[in-house]
């Protein structure tokens, strides 16, 4: 019974990794794309177009951005090769054991 | 060759085509969402994730050797029947898989084999063989609980981005989330052959410690890891093209900026889960987050009778791998008690052969392969025609009732690319 209350009491940080990564990383990137977006306006037949590009300041924002998701995904890989890197080079990281 | 031996070869055999058979059934899982999309071309889709998934299955070395022991109490037998348990446990495993395979449904591996192992272990060793308490917290409740926090975290993902791209001009969005579905995708493929290659990992090294070719404390020797890597891998570049259609098109119509919502759920939660001490399964979350994007999305609409459909296969599939595995283990026993332990072990392999071809047979009358995954789910009469060309032949009524599922396609031009494990 205890097992069973301490895993579902294990839900709650699971669902709130999984906001954080799982939802906040795409909106990141959603955010990027919002950044370098430029002005845009929308046709009658409702399609979405741009019509003048993003100003520099805007674009270089975006592109920090895009590095930061790139190196948590790197990071994401890392974390899951933990064990078979420190295996490999008897570095420990990462909390690998 | 003893008959010890062969015994042996054909369970590590018999576990390699579980693990090809786990390939196929999860492509969709990592794939169904850019192939949907159109970010990747189909072949292309299940050719980067069967790399992936090879990568992955050599970059995880987290010790595999608990699979088995969490849900089969292991003090109750000796090496011989623990032997026939792994084995008809497995044969339940990949019969469930391939006829859910065949109805394009979703459902998950790990369920198929701990089911498959739950009822040769009934069957063996009576209803105290099985751990219940492992099952629970292993396997229930997980179950129970992925689809639910994948669907919130994906949904959550959906309203988000679609907020934040409103202004954004629609080819700048669709190359972006394109990439971005990309990405997530491989992280997802990447998941996957560290979760699920590791199990099969996992059963063959107990089948080497039940026949003595092994210490439980040595390492998982090599060779083990590298077949089983190179089994989930071939069976996720067969791709499970009928799973696939059914996960990219069948429940949500999806847009770009939603599988990346989707996948990034997925890869977010496969990810982190087993480190917060809930391992979740690939296939319940993968289905979970593409359910969350379409309600995450204004006017998407989520086809709730193929989600039931493919609860039902969830909520069914312990028990029927059970079923099989029980079955199995019940005629593997007492032909090999009538006979000789090899030819018990013999009938059951020729039952799951016979049962692959089966099946197998039965798919090729209505083959969905990559030229034809991405057609529309129930599409019009008049949209038929220019996609295959040949069913404009085919009288209206007799279209309308057959395409429900899917294409009712002459088999001839398919690729000869799903061959049947086992057969």
């Amino acid at each position: 019974m205890y097992e069973l209350l301490s895993l579902i009491s294990n839900i709650i940080p699971v669902t709130l990794a999984g906001l954080v990564l799982g939802a906040g990383m795409p909106a990141l990137f959603a955010l990027a794309l919002r950044l370098s977006a430029g002005r845009t306006e929308r046709r009658a037949d409702g399609t979405v177009v741009q019509v003048r590009r993003a100003p520099v300041a805007a674009r270089t924002a975006s592109g920090v951005i895009y590095a930061i998701i790139v190196l948590v995904i790197l990071a994401g890989v890392l974390w899951i090769a933990r064990e078979y890197l420190h295996e490999l080079t008897g570095f420990a990281f990462l909390g690998s054991r | 060759m003893t008959p010890e031996l062969i015994i042996l070869g054909i369970v590590v055999i018999t576990a390699l085509v579980f693990d090809f058979t786990n390939g196929f059934h999860d492509t969709g899982n990592a794939m169904a969402t850019s192939i949907a999309t159109g970010a990747l071309k189909p072949k292309v889709a299940v050719g980067l994730s069967a790399v992936l998934n090879l990568v992955g299955a050599f970059l995880s070395i987290e010790v595999a050797k608990t699979v088995g022991r969490e849900v089969v109490n292991l003090e109750m037998t000796d090496g011989h029947g623990l032997m026939l348990i792994v084995f008809t446990g497995l044969v339940g495993g990949i019969v469930w898989n391939l006829l859910t395979w065949l109805l394009g449904l979703p459902s998950s591996s790990s369920h198929a084999l701990f089911g498959g192992l739950i009822g040769a272990t009934i069957a063996g060793l009576g209803v105290s063989g099985v751990l219940w308490t492992g099952v629970v917290a292993k396997v229930i409740v997980p179950a129970l609980v992925a689809p639910v926090i994948a669907a919130l975290v994906s949904t959550v993902g959906t309203v988000l981005i679609y907020r934040m791209t409103a202004r954004v001009g629609d080819r700048q969005k669709t190359r972006g989330f394109r990439w971005g579905q990309v990405g997530t995708a491989s992280l997802v493929s990447l998941a996957h052959g560290t979760n699920d290659a590791q199990k099969t990992m996992g059963v063959i090294f107990l089948a080497l410690v039940a026949a003595s070719a092994i210490e439980p404390t040595a390492d998982i020797p090599f060779w083990v890891k590298f077949t089983c890597a190179v089994a989930i891998a071939l069976g996720t570049y067969l791709g499970g093209w009928r799973i696939i259609r059914t996960l990219g098109k069948g429940l949500v119509e999806i847009d770009s900026p939603q599988g990346m919502a989707a996948e990034g759920a997925s890869a977010a939660i496969i990810l982190t889960s087993s480190h917060f001490g809930m391992a979740l399964s690939t296939t319940h979350v993968a289905t979970g987050s593409i359910l969350g994007t379409g309600l995450g999305r204004k006017g998407a609409e989520v086809r709730w009778s193929v989600a039931g459909r493919m609860v039902l296969a969830w909520l069914i599939t312990i028990p029927a791998a059970a079923v099989v595995g029980a079955a199995c283990w019940l005629i593997g026993h007492f032909v090999g008690a009538a006979t000789t332990e090899l030819t018990g072990v013999g009938v059951v392999f020729a039952i799951l052969v016979a049962l692959s071809t089966l099946m197998y047979v039965r798919s090729r009358r209505e083959p969905v392969h990559a030229g034809n995954v991405n057609e529309e789910w129930e599409p019009e009469v008049e949209d038929l025609a220019p996609i295959t060309g040949v069913i404009s032949q085919v009288p209206a009524g007799v279209v309308a009732g057959e395409a429900s599922t899917h294409l009712d396609l002459p088999g001839d031009d398919a690729p000869d690319h799903r061959r049947t494990p086992g057969a």
